[in-house]
């Protein structure tokens, strides 16, 4: 064993004696409130979750069990996000790490690398899904789509897989953890049930989605919808004036009635596409926002997974009608 | 309504439910009473909405139209007095959690937030178990247990909490033969001190043997009512198709 290791070894040595510690503490007085809200904020886990959608999971399924800190607040795009100095020692702090992969946290690799070096509890919402439920980059097939959040059966993976985890690193909390999973995987069966009610109201050729960056294909896939979008996956990348004139092209010959613009994408692209539209004599509505890399927040109502998914279907359907 | 019941005799009243999947209704404007410690079984072939009603009885699904009132004996029921059993667990049971948790899960409802299952929690789940036959099992993990000892641990979940009223959906689908026997003395329990059970049940065979009430359903209500009363050919033919009774063997 060499000497990293060994300081290693050490080092979760004294955690577990220390956790054991507090576990016994903590079955002492069974009968007491242990946890009182309010009264003892420190003895709750720590999590610090990267973006919005799994900072709302976090809170759903921990409950008063954990603070969840949320790194990228609402409207923030995650493939551009670089963490500060204030969050990187958040990070380091906290007891329990959230965050997506699939690379959708583009700058922040090198960060999440010097955490798994540290010992710290990581769960990751990519190693909740099967390899081939993966929707593949059409110009890339190394590189992975992670806009996994828009195919919400995929999201109850991550759930199931978040609960699971954090009833490993607090088993003594295990119930509680699978009761709130529980609750929530029925929440999102009917969430489930009501994007496809309402995309039942529309026509099937009427299902088209054209927005800016191509951040819907799961949500295409499990829904049947045609997406095309203006830009890659990634929105590090801009559109150039040939992928215009092909979509305008497009939305013309289809006869579609609405464009999508996003929380957290720049609306000129969409825009100038309209434009583009218009100027060969065919009118293409903006059909409203629609929240793509994060949540919406606490004044839209829509700062919930499910308020901000049920919100994108009524927008997308009601322009399209 | 199909049979007369008076107010203080109802647990449950359904009125006017009508639930849409795709646009079409799965259930047409259902009104039902089920009556307070009376065991009900559903009863229709698939897609008739047996787990549908279920479900929008207990508000998982929204209805188009229609209302579910639980009743205890003074006024409306809480929440935590109606436990449901579904049909297959909801979650991935492949998770660390052992048998006795799953059980003590029932209790929450009990405990206000954060309050940690005491000695009197940890009997009742305790007993809750014994009673499926499950005791010994109290410290494995709940995966590795068989899809039957499974489906026992969820009910002495349900059996724990306590509840007034329980909505079970397919609870004997693919059990051995002692599980079903345990379930059956479960019901019988559960009946017996005054409390309402409305299962979902698939096997016609057992129906007489091990309910008081049957109701026959195919997206509306064909028929509903005590056993002797309602479980005949000219019912069943009525539900699932002509001489429906003859080909299952059961004429």
């Amino acid at each position: 064993m060499n000497t990293k290791n060994f300081k290693r070894a050490k080092y979760l040595c004294l955690s577990i004696i220390i956790s054991l510690a507090l576990v016994l503490g903590a079955c002492g007085n069974s009968n007491a409130l242990v946890k009182q809200e309010g009264q003892s904020q420190t003895e709750k886990t720590q999590i610090v979750a990267t973006t919005t959608m799994l900072a709302d999971l976090s809170r759903i399924i921990g409950g008063d069990l954990v603070k969840v800190k949320g790194l990228m607040g609402p409207g923030i795009d995650p493939h551009l996000y670089q963490a500060s100095a204030g969050d990187v020692s958040a990070l380091q702090n906290a007891d329990v790490v959230v965050y997506h992969g699939l690379d959708l946290e583009g700058k922040m690799g090198a960060v999440f690398d010097s955490l798994s070096e540290m010992n710290k509890t990581i769960i990751r919402a990519e190693d909740a899904i099967d390899r081939s439920d993966l929707l593949s980059d059409e110009e890339d097939a190394n590189y992975f789509d992670p806009h996994i959040w828009f195919d919400v059966s995929l999201w109850k993976d991550v759930t199931e897989h978040f609960a699971r985890e954090m009833a490993l690193y607090d088993p003594d909390n295990a119930s509680v953890y699978a009761l709130n999973a529980e609750n929530y995987l029925r929440e999102l069966d009917e969430a489930e049930l009501y994007i496809k009610n309402r995309v039942d109201e529309l026509p099937e050729d009427s299902r088209v989605l054209i927005t800016a960056h191509d951040a819907f294909q799961y949500f295409a896939h499990a829904y049947g919808f045609e997406v095309r979008g203006l830009q890659g996956i990634s929105t590090d990348a801009e559109a150039g004036t040939a992928d215009v004139r092909e979509l305008a092209d497009f939305i013309i010959d289809r006869e579609i009635k609405a464009i999508f613009i996003e929380s957290s994408v720049p609306h000129k692209s969409v825009e100038a596409l309209q434009a583009a539209v218009r100027a060969q004599g065919f009118d293409v509505e903006i059909g409203g926002e629609l929240y793509s890399d994060s949540l919406g927040d606490q004044v839209s109502g829509h700062e919930t997974y499910i308020a901000t998914i049920k919100a994108n279907i009524d927008t997308i359907v009601d322009a399209l009608k | 309504m199909n049979h007369n019941a008076k107010k203080s005799e109802v647990a449950i009243e359904v009125f006017d439910l009508t639930v849409a999947y795709d646009i079409k209704p799965v259930l047409w404007d259902v009104d039902i009473l089920f009556r307070r410690a009376k065991s009900t079984a559903i009863v229709g072939p698939n897609g008739a909405g047996k787990s549908t009603l279920i479900k929008a009885m207990l508000g998982m699904i929204r209805p188009l139209t229609g209302a579910v009132h639980f009743y205890s004996k003074s006024g409306l029921l809480q929440r935590n007095q109606i436990a449901y059993v579904p049909q297959s667990a909801s979650i991935d049971w492949d998770f660390p959690i052992t048998v006795l948790d799953v059980v003590l899960m029932g209790r929450y409802g009990h405990l206000g937030w954060i309050k940690r299952p005491g000695k009197h929690d940890r009997e009742l789940a305790t007993d809750a178990l014994e009673k499926v036959g499950m005791q010994d099992y109290k410290t494995r993990q709940i995966s590795e247990l068989s899809g039957g000892q499974q489906q026992r641990v969820f009910l002495a979940r349900a059996f724990a909490q306590e509840a007034t009223v329980y909505l079970m959906d397919e609870p004997f689908k693919g059990v051995d033969a002692s599980t079903e026997a345990a379930i059956v003395d479960l019901l019988k329990e559960i009946i017996s001190s005054g409390n309402t059970i409305v299962l979902v049940h698939h096997d016609l065979n057992t129906v007489a043997d091990y309910f008081d009430e049957l109701c026959l359903i195919n997206k509306r209500i064909i028929a509903h009512g005590p056993i002797e009363k309602v479980f005949n050919e000219e019912n069943i033919n009525r539900t699932y198709g002509r001489n429906s009774l003859a080909k299952a063997g059961l004429a």
